[in-house]
C-alpha cells in the first residue's frame, strides 16, 4: 500500500516550470544550425584564412558547448547544480591544458630541433 | 556541504514535489556522479585531441586531411547529430510532461539519426581504407582512426542503450528510477555532440582548409 501511494504521488507533472511549448529546445536547435552554417561558409567559402580562421571557428564551436549546456542539457537547474558546474568547469580546465600544454611542448621541441 | 544536505534530503523522498522526477528517490546523487563521469570521459577526449594535433603533419608521405576527407560527408554527419541531439533534448521535455508516447517516438527518431551518422561514418572510413588510407599507413591515420573511432564507438554504445531503456519505458512507463535513466542518456548524448562539435572543427573543417 505504501508503495502504491508513493508511485501515485511522484507522477510525473510538469512540476518544474516546463515549458508549454520546447522553445528552449528549438532555439538551441536552430543556434547550433546557425552556428555551424556560419562555421562552414568562413572555412569552405574561404572568406577567412590563417589564424583568424581557427580563432573563429573554434569560438563557435565554444558557442556551440553553451547552447548544448544550457539549452538542453539543464545544467544549472535543481540542487546539485553548483557541483554540476564546478564538475564540468574542470573537466573544460583539465581538457584546455592537456591540449594546450601539449601543442605548447611539442612546438616548443620541434623548434629548438 | 548544502549539496550533501540537499542529497541526504533527496534520498529521503523530501521535497521532490517541487523537482523534476529524475531528481528524486537518490536521483540527484546518480545525475551529480553522470557528471563526473562526462568530465573524466573528457579528458579521454583531450588526450586523443591531443595526440592528433601533434601527428596531423605527420603523414608519412601518404594520405593528407585534406586528400582524404569527404566534405559533403562529414557535413551531413553534423547535421544528423545537430539534430539527433535537439530530438534527444525532446525526449526528455517529453518525458517532463509525462507523455510516454511522445517521448518514445522521439527516442526512436534519436536512435535512427544515431544510426545514420554511424553509417555514414562507417562507409567513410570503409571508403578510405579501400583507398589505402588504413590506420597503419601512418601517425596522422593512426591518431585520426583512434579520435574519431572512438567517438563512433560511445555513439554506438549510446544506441544500444537508448534501445534497452526504449524497451524499459515501453513496458513499463516513467518512475523516477526510469526518469532518471533517460535523463541520464541525454546527457551523454548532448556530450557525444559537443565532442563531434570539436571534431567538426578542429579535424575536418581546419583539416581541408
Amino acid at each position: 500500500m505504501a508503495n502504491s501511494a508513493v508511485s501515485q504521488s511522484t507522477n510525473l507533472e510538469p512540476q518544474f516550470h516546463e515549458e508549454a511549448f520546447p522553445w528552449k529546445h528549438i532555439i538551441g536547435y536552430v543556434l547550433s544550425l546557425v552556428l555551424t552554417g556560419a562555421a562552414l561558409w568562413c572555412a569552405l567559402g574561404y572568406h577567412l584564412r590563417g589564424s583568424a580562421l581557427i580563432v573563429t571557428i573554434l569560438a563557435m564551436a565554444v558557442l556551440q558547448i553553451v547552447v548544448q549546456l544550457f539549452l538542453f542539457m539543464h545544467l544549472t537547474e535543481s540542487d546539485g547544480t553548483r557541483a554540476h558546474v564546478w564538475t564540468i568547469c574542470l573537466g573544460f580546465f583539465f581538457t584546455f591544458v592537456v591540449v594546450a600544454g601539449t601543442i605548447w611542448i611539442m612546438s616548443f621541441g620541434s623548434q629548438v630541433a | 556541504m548544502a549539496v550533501m544536505e540537499q542529497t541526504l534530503k533527496d534520498l529521503h523522498g523530501a521535497g521532490e514535489h517541487r523537482k523534476p522526477l529524475e531528481y528524486t528517490h537518490g536521483g540527484s546523487v546518480n545525475i551529480l556522479g553522470f557528471w563526473l563521469f562526462l568530465a573524466t570521459d573528457l579528458m579521454v577526449f583531450a588526450t586523443l585531441f591531443a595526440t592528433y594535433l601533434i601527428l596531423k603533419t605527420h603523414t608519412d608521405g601518404g594520405p593528407t586531411a585534406a586528400g582524404i576527407f569527404d566534405i559533403p560527408g562529414y557535413v551531413a554527419e553534423t547535421f544528423i547529430l545537430l539534430t539527433s541531439s535537439f530530438t534527444c533534448g525532446l525526449a526528455t521535455y517529453s518525458m517532463r510532461k509525462n507523455a510516454k508516447a511522445a517521448a518514445l517516438t522521439w527516442l526512436a527518431i534519436t536512435m535512427a539519426l544515431g544510426l545514420a551518422f554511424v553509417g555514414l561514418e562507417a562507409s567513410e572510413f570503409a571508403k578510405d581504407v579501400a583507398d589505402g588510407a588504413t590506420m597503419q599507413r601512418s601517425a596522422f591515420l593512426s591518431a585520426f582512426y583512434t579520435l574519431v573511432g572512438t567517438h563512433g564507438a560511445h555513439v554506438s554504445l549510446g544506441i544500444l542503450w537508448m534501445a534497452s531503456l526504449f524497451f524499459q519505458i515501453a513496458r513499463r512507463g516513467f518512475d523516477a528510477v526510469r526518469a532518471r535513466k533517460l535523463f541520464v542518456v541525454g546527457l551523454y548524448w548532448h556530450f557525444l555532440d559537443i565532442v563531434w562539435v570539436f571534431i567538426f572543427t578542429v579535424v575536418y573543417t581546419m583539416g581541408v582548409r
